[in-house]
């Protein structure tokens, strides 16, 4: 405990070391500019078979896009995405019945020309594909089961002024009064204007400022807003779903396609648009594919609701 | 059965400690700065001429027991403290407790002297608990910060505590999540210390007396944690005189009082607000009218020589009122506010000289409230702790300390949501009851044993009932270094929901989510150099079971609990909420540190490992978390320049009234994990709407195999000190990220779509660039 340190006669000896120590940080702030630099290519490329179909009940099977991924950074051309030459099948399970689809080329679809097989509500039906993707064999199969019938539009409010306000200055909505499909607790709704054009966008909205320049580049983010209603009541012989004032975004007539969706339908639409969080890393979506495959294959009923929008 | 034995072996103690006389006698008293009468913690307190001492608790209490009758000279030094002598006379029924006043010494003195009399570097070291880290006010701020001194930022300095950004102050401690910190503040549980959306702390640091924080083996006493304690203690205020503090920096203005209340004690308060509102964000219509307050008060009341009261109040608030168009008279918006408020009462009671107890009452709640009307969302989320707590210290003999206490804490959550379609009402009221006993012992002068068991019993839907082993020892290898171990098992019931920039929500353990548990093995190895620096090394392996992750998928899976009248589903469990599964981190730490002379601060480097494995993800497989990292090497330095230019120089003493102080930071971080999509494939989001799809969708690679490239950062700091007649003034500029280097936080995927062509615009999406800031604080 009686030890004393004098520095007065080791002060060589601290200059040498405080300029190293110096060195060491001015290299340190070097290397702390500059940008890090992140390969890409890095990430794991696998081939997988892309499933973009739905079926419908009293409906033909025809829109069932079978196409290929690619490696990330590559211009995707549609056309050559398209694996025309899979085989693919559709087996209702109940009959046991299999047909082979065939490939459409005007809608990029496989089809059921002779509709062979007849959709109908309850019942399950099996999607098989088989493709070679850059020399690999592969298979992907997914089930749906076609929710119950009975969604109806029953009411609604079909016409408004442009964020229009109730004489106590509430906001008023359009909205869709429905009944909802047997059992079914899922429903997505998409809403398209009928005639967009640069003349009919509403451009004094109460969201932000959007110039013609905008709108031409973003075009495809302004015409179609979906949203959807899940865990609904089933056993609620009414319900009624706003469309709010932030899905508007021209001046004229809508239509909105209400969709009581089956399991897979549900899962993709909710977890496929999602996959990057907040802090930008990725996680995988729900998707209900087997073997090779990823998208969607699913089912549902629709119906078509319509609505106009005015200026003030 | 296992609480009955707890029980009785606290009454055995206690029937021990009654029974306690002999010839010889105990020393106990306080130790305080002498400027202020701030109780000193950890102090070191040792008789002369007999091999025999003591170390200052949180309250500046010790006791020495056993001290031969007959005239002794106690002998208190601490760090940066001239170390002082006191004469007494100890008889067998000694009842005087001394009142040792240290002054102030190192920090303001040119020569580094280590004394006879000091305290040794590495007899501090052996003291301090393994992965123990402390921290005063002066040293958190003294590091580079970004505008506002900042605790935790502080903190994400040290080896085994990892940032996840630049944008967030959370703490990832040795692998596990900031959920797994338990936060104190005068001994009262923080929830979301954040403020700014997690860019700050709640915590000001001007008003901060000491920081402890463990980084893993901590002891019985604390719990309900798998990762780490961060033990905040504010300033008592200064007993002697009135004392203020001022900062004003681009963000905000901040000051601390403190006053004496005569002998009856003392008071401090603090206030801070931000003020971008009522500047910037008045002319720059970008700017969300946004600010944070918060402010402290505490009263530390002598109520006699045995009874001390200590009041404690915390409250902070975020305030956001967001428009989306300012211009535009209907534009809509929505309305977000949230904070902390804590209070504590803190009775400190000597019994006797050897049976020292401190009782709380401590309440803390955490709200948050949303509102955007026009979308019909409304959420109201808050936490309220309300605890009772003791704790006892029996200095049992001079190889023999005991402590033992109690803790009862009642949880009250309230999430609570409606959003169009649907409605969370996830209240919940939990209690938790837990019991611990620990027992320090000291065989011989080279060994120090530490054992303790920790009793928990959680009151939810499905009650746990955990006994938490915990286990410590030290060992004086040589003169100078010293060997550690410590070992233990660590219960939590809470889990954190987080939710980026949007504050998290807490949930319990219940019938859908077990409790989790931590098994730490930690072994450490500590050496004095050169008499002034410290060398730590420590090795760590850590071991999860339960622990929770978001499910990022969560809304897929959920299913309500009921309907409303009107069909509306309502949520009210945590099912489908987490993912759960195991874990492990492991790593070796490394910490040179010198505290006192020309040149402070440290160098540290970290070499780390976590894995998790969920059922759920990556098939079953162990894989990396997101704020895993590999290496990070860290070095902070303050330099106060003129005392600096005379240690080399070999100049005299300089008396000067103004000081210039010069800080770097530097901060080298191997890259973090990361999923990136492996690939893309063009698909509609709904069906049927075009014939050929015109959106690129994205699909992942194996989870988290792909690093982000190093993180580096330099920041600078100067601050002129000048000292005027009974006030200080000191200007400081602040360069964060100085070598404006852009550090990849992700990288994002914009689509581009003409004709039938996809493709993707990628961007790296870089944090914080070179922030310059001035400000300037004033003390009188």
């Amino acid at each position: 405990m009686n030890t004393k340190l004098k520095n007065k006669n080791n002060s060589n000896y601290k200059i040498k070391l405080y300029i190293t120590a110096f060195l060491i940080f001015i290299s340190a702030f070097f290397a702390g500019c500059g940008e890090g630099t992140l390969d890409i290519s890095e990430a794991k490329y696998e081939p997988k078979i892309v499933i973009d179909g739905y079926i419908y009940p009293d409906s033909k099977i025809e829109e069932i896009k079978i196409t290929r991924n690619f490696p990330l950074n590559q211009t995707v051309d549609f056309s050559k995405a398209v694996i025309a030459d899979a085989n693919v099948t559709v087996t209702d399970i109940a009959l046991g019945k299999t047909v082979t689809l065939v490939y459409n080329s005007e809608n990029f679809s496989f089809e059921d020309p002779y509709f062979e097989i007849k959709v109908e509500p309850g019942k399950s039906y099996r999607l098989d594909v088989d493709a070679v993707i850059d020399g690999k064999q592969l298979h992907a199969s997914s089930v749906t089961t076609v929710p119950l019938s009975g969604l109806e539009i029953l009411d609604g409010v079909t016409a408004l002024k442009y964020r229009e306000k109730d004489p106590e200055g509430k906001l008023k909505n359009i909205s869709v009064t429905f009944r909802p499909s047997e059992k079914c607790d899922f429903y997505a709704y998409v809403v398209q204007p009928e005639r967009p054009t640069n003349e009919s966008f509403i451009y004094d909205n109460a969201y932000f400022e959007v110039t013609e320049k905008d709108l031409e580049e973003n075009w495809g983010r302004f015409i179609l807003e979906y949203s959807w209603l899940q865990n609904v009541d089933p056993q609620t012989p009414v319900f009624t779903q706003k469309i709010e004032w932030h899905q508007i975004w021209f001046y004229g007539g809508y239509y909105v396609t209400i969709y009581a969706g089956d399991r897979n339908f549900r899962d993709y639409v909710m977890s496929n648009n999602f996959v990057q969080e907040p802090d930008g890393n990725f996680h995988e979506p729900k998707l209900h594919i087997d073997g090779d495959g990823i998208g969607v294959f699913g089912s549902a009923i629709r119906r078509v609701f319509r609505f106009s929008v005015y200026k003030n | 059965m296992k609480l009955r034995s707890v029980l009785i072996l606290l009454i055995l103690l206690s029937v021990g400690i009654f029974a306690q006389a002999g010839k010889s006698g105990t020393v106990s008293g306080f130790v305080f700065d002498a400027a202020n009468g701030e109780a000193l913690i950890g102090a070191s307190i040792y008789i002369k001429g007999l091999n025999i001492g003591a170390s200052s608790n949180l309250s500046g209490y010790f006791a020495i027991p056993n001290v031969p009758a007959g005239k002794q000279t106690v002998v208190a030094s601490y760090m940066g403290y001239r170390t002082k002598q006191t004469e007494i006379k100890v008889t067998g029924n000694n009842d005087n407790i001394l009142k040792i006043n240290l002054e102030s010494d190192y920090l303001q003195t040119k020569e580094v002297v280590i004394t006879g009399d000091s305290a040794r570097t590495i007899d501090r070291l052996f003291v301090k608990p393994i992965s123990r880290i402390e921290l005063n006010a002066a040293q958190i701020n003294n590091i580079p910060r970004v505008i506002e001194a900042d605790l935790l930022r502080s903190l994400q300095t040290l080896p085994g505590i990892q940032p996840l950004s630049d944008f967030s102050s959370s703490l990832y401690v040795r692998g596990g999540t900031p959920d797994q910190n338990l936060y104190l503040i005068d001994g009262t549980d923080v929830y979301n210390p954040e403020h700014a959306f997690g860019l700050f702390s709640t915590f000001n640091t001007n008003a901060i007396k000491k920081v402890e924080l463990s980084k893993g083996g901590f002891s019985a006493e604390y719990g309900g944690r798998l990762s780490s304690i961060l033990n905040v203690t504010n300033l008592d205020g200064n007993r002697n005189r009135f004392q203020g503090d001022v900062a004003i920096s681009l963000l905000s203005g901040s000051t601390t009082l403190q006053a004496p209340l005569g002998s009856l004690g003392s008071i401090s308060g603090s206030f801070r607000r931000t003020y971008l509102d009522q500047t910037i964000a008045k002319f720059v219509d970008e700017i969300p009218d946004y600010y944070f307050y918060d402010g402290n008060l505490k009263a530390f009341l002598d109520l006699n020589e045995k009874n001390k009261l200590i009041i404690s109040f915390y409250g902070g608030k975020d305030n956001l009122e967001f428009i989306f168009d300012k211009d535009k008279e209907d534009s809509p918006g929505f309305k977000y506010d949230w904070g902390n408020t804590t209070g504590s009462i803190n009775w400190k009671r000597i019994f006797s000289q050897n049976l020292f107890a401190s009782f709380w009452v401590t309440a803390s709640r955490f709200n948050s409230n949303f509102n955007y009307e026009e979308f019909d969302v409304k959420e109201e989320n808050s936490i309220t702790d309300l605890t009772f707590k003791g704790n006892l210290e029996y200095y049992f003999s001079k190889k023999l300390n005991v402590k033992f206490g109690f803790e009862q804490k009642n949880f009250k959550s309230v999430f609570y949501e409606e959003f169009p379609g649907g409605m969370v009402d996830a209240g919940k009221r939990r209690s938790q009851y837990t019991g611990y006993v620990t027992g320090s012992w000291r065989p011989g002068d080279l060994w120090d044993i530490e054992t303790g068991v920790r009793f928990d019993y959680f009151d939810s839907d499905a009650d746990y009932k955990n006994i938490d082993p915990r286990f410590a020892a030290k060992f004086r290898l040589s003169e100078t270094s010293s060997l550690k171990f410590s070992t233990g098992i660590f219960h939590q019931y809470l889990n954190r929901i987080p939710r980026m920039f949007i504050t998290s929500i807490w949930t319990s353990a219940d019938k859908y989510t077990k409790g989790s548990t931590a098994y730490h093995y930690i072994l450490g190895f500590q050496k004095e150099l050169f008499q002034i620096y410290e060398f730590e090394v420590e090795a760590y392996y850590k071991h999860y079971d339960n622990v929770y992750s978001f499910n990022q998928n969560y809304s897929t899976e959920l299913t309500p609990d009921r309907y409303s009248e009107d069909g509306t589903p309502v949520f009210t469990e945590t099912k489908s909420l987490f993912t759960s599964g195991d874990g492990r981190s492991m790593g070796i730490e490394l910490l040179l540190r010198k505290d006192f002379g020309a040149v402070t601060g440290w160098i540290g480097y970290s070499l780390a490992r976590t894995e998790y494995r969920s059922e759920s993800v990556n098939r079953g497989k162990y894989y990396v978390p997101r704020h895993d990292r590999t290496s990070t090497v860290n070095v902070i330095a303050n330099i106060d320049i003129l005392k600096f230019r005379d240690e080399l120089l070999g100049n005299p003493e300089d008396n000067s009234s103004s000081k210039w102080l010069l800080g770097f930071s530097f901060v080298y971080g191997s890259g973090q994990p990361i999923t990136l999509p492996g690939s893309a494939y063009a698909i509609n989001s709904v069906p049927s709407y075009r014939t050929i799809p015109d959106r690129l969708a994205l699909y992942p690679a194996e989870i988290n195999t792909l690093r982000l490239p190093a993180y580096i950062r330099g920041d600078l700091s100067l601050t002129y000190e000048k000292h005027y007649s009974g006030w200080t003034l000191a200007p400081y500029l602040q360069i964060y990220n100085i070598g404006n280097r852009k550090n990849v936080w992700f990288i994002d995927y914009e689509q581009e779509a003409e004709d039938n062509i996809l493709k993707h615009k990628i961007k790296n999406i870089t944090m914080l660039p070179l922030l310059p800031s001035i400000g300037v604080n004033i003390k009188f």
